[in-house]
């Protein structure tokens, strides 16, 4: 089982903010659509695991949080029981702990929503 | 007819001007202009313009049209100036082109002190002023002198007089600065009255915000901070302004700010993610989709940060405006909620077609915190600002929007609805370093 890496500093923008493609150009709605969702596909199909890196973004909004990794499970594109087992979320540096929390805590707010 | 009126015991008696002897009726045509006639015991004599005489009703009154009242408006003002009752004031007027003499009028007053905590009151009413005499396009806005030969001395006929300022805070100069980039936007030209007379802290805290380069003058007036720190010098971010969430520009300028007070990074980023947060709902929330606000009002935010080097503490502010807190809350919460919120947390009544309760409202806000789209996965933005504020060190908040206010501080937070409004929503946090011994930023 292999594992790709997606670095939202990196890979996106080190500068990721708003909920929907209409509040700007680095949002939430964007990085799930457009970076995340096919990694996790493509790494569903391989049976991969995908690690998104927190670090090295300059600040996190909750908005983005909350759409990139709560969408995740509205969006329903991967099934809301195999999300937790392909998806980590990453954060080494100190400064990003407390995001991770928040992010997986969106993914599991969202799924206890979808579940009720 | 002649307006006469009898000196013989007060009551008044009228006569045609046919009636009088020849003379009396040159004399009395004559002197028509500059004074009235009394005619008594046969004599015609003059008193003055002012005097008092008994009002006639409307029936001998001659109705002026509206041409005649104004030229008789403009005589008089002529005359005036001419007896030198009105004293034509100069001064130096400096925009994009140039500087240049203009004549001045209708001042509008400013207070010394422009800071939402010391003079919060005066600011305010100062603020209101502003966006009530700029707010409309075609006038009230502020207009270039209205000479057009080079020769004459033009007017300058609204203006505000900064060189009566002696001390502004970053968070007042931030609404400044944002309002004056809404009347620029709206009209085009901004020009500065005496500018040589401005008091120099006045000076350097607009300068470093970037208040001059907003009205596009040439000039550096920021101070010197190298060779040592002044202790009353603080670093101030350039304002920047955005309708969307792309912060880009503001980025290296908050990095610098965070140099300055050190502290904890991470404390630090939470601070500015909650900026963030508020930027996004400013986007969201705040400009609603009137298209007559849109036209008049910009649908943008702006943004400011300051650093104190010395007391280690860090300031972000962000100002907007919009439709303000208390308008959106009935729209964002069913009436039965908010009665329950409002008799449970405040134990009052509440009513949505008032200011009167805006305190309570903006409080309403940050505790309730659900967005307008109603979707439970939105709006966390207001208490997530506020949390971020409460584990800072010295973590302090300042929030207004309309008449209601909510300050953050020493670990408590409380209400209080101010008599004038902002017409518009600014948000102030600040955390102080200084004794977390953190990592240096």
């Amino acid at each position: 089982m292999g594992e790709k890496v997606l670095s939202i500093a990196e890979s996106f923008s080190p500068y990721p903010a708003g909920r929907y493609r209409t509040d700007g150009p680095f949002s939430g709605e964007r990085f799930r659509d457009d970076f995340l969702l096919p990694t996790l596909i493509e790494a569903q199909q391989n049976g991969d695991e995908v690690i998104v890196d927190l670090d090295g973004a300059f600040t996190y909004s909750s908005s983005f949080l909350e759409e990139a990794f709560g969408g995740l499970v509205r969006a329903k594109k991967i099934p809301a029981s195999k999300i937790g087992s392909i998806l980590k979320i990453k954060a080494e540096d100190l400064e990003f702990r407390a995001w991770k929390i928040d992010a997986e805590n969106y993914i599991k707010d969202e799924m206890g929503r979808q579940k009720s | 007819m002649l307006q006469c009126a009898s000196s013989n015991g007060g009551t008044q008696s009228r006569a045609s001007l046919a009636d009088l002897p020849a003379a009396q009726r040159m004399a009395s045509v004559r002197n028509t202009w500059s004074a009235r006639t009394i005619w008594a015991n046969s004599s015609v004599r003059l008193i003055p313009a002012n005097a008092y005489l008994p009002r006639l009703g409307p029936l001998e009154m001659k109705k002026l049209t509206p041409r005649y009242r104004e030229w008789l408006r403009r005589r008089s003002l002529y005359v005036r100036m001419r007896r030198g009752l009105t004293r034509v004031r100069y001064a130096e007027f400096t925009t994009l082109s140039g500087r240049r003499l203009v004549k001045i009028s209708n001042e509008s007053p400013i207070p010394e002190i422009l800071c939402l905590d010391r003079n919060n009151e005066e600011s305010l009413v100062f603020f209101h002023d502003l966006r009530l005499r700029t707010i409309r396009k075609a006038s009230g806005r502020i207009k270039p002198p209205t000479s057009k030969k080079k020769s004459r001395i033009g007017w300058v006929r609204s203006y505000t007089d900064f060189s009566k300022v002696r001390s502004i805070t970053p968070g007042a100069a931030l609404i400044l600065a944002a309002e004056y980039d809404r009347v620029r936007r709206n009209t085009g030209i901004i020009g500065a009255i005496n500018l040589d007379k401005w008091d120099k802290n006045v000076l350097s805290t607009l300068s470093q915000l970037g208040f001059f380069e907003l009205l596009g003058f040439p000039g550096d007036f920021s101070p010197n901070f190298e060779g040592g720190v002044d202790k009353n010098l603080i670093y101030i971010a350039p304002m920047r302004c955005g309708d969307n969430t792309d912060y880009r520009e503001a980025a290296d300028d908050i990095r610098k700010l965070f140099l300055e007070v050190g502290g904890d990074m991470a404390l630090k980023r939470h601070l500015f993610g909650a900026i963030v947060d508020a930027i996004e709902n400013v986007k969201g929330h705040a400009y609603g989709n009137s298209d007559n606000v849109r036209n008049l009002i910009p649908p943008l935010w702006w943004f400011s940060g300051s650093a104190d080097p010395v007391k280690k503490i860090l300031t972000l502010a962000i100002y907007d405006q919009g439709q303000t807190i208390p308008v959106t809350l009935p729209k964002k919460w069913p009436l039965e909620e908010l009665t329950a919120m409002f008799a449970g947390a405040f134990g009052t009544q509440f009513r949505a077609n008032t200011d009167e309760q805006d305190g309570e409202a903006v409080e309403a806000a940050l505790r309730m915190s659900r967005s307008s789209t109603k979707l439970p996965e939105r709006g966390k933005g207001l208490s997530k600002i506020l949390n971020v504020v409460r584990q800072c060190p010295g973590g302090r908040m300042r929030l207004i929007s309309r008449r209601g206010h909510y300050i953050f501080s020493d670990g408590r937070g409380r209400h209080l609805t101010c008599s004038t409004p902002l017409l518009g929503t600014f948000i102030e946090l600040e955390a102080n370093f200084s004794n977390d011994g953190g990592e240096n930023g």
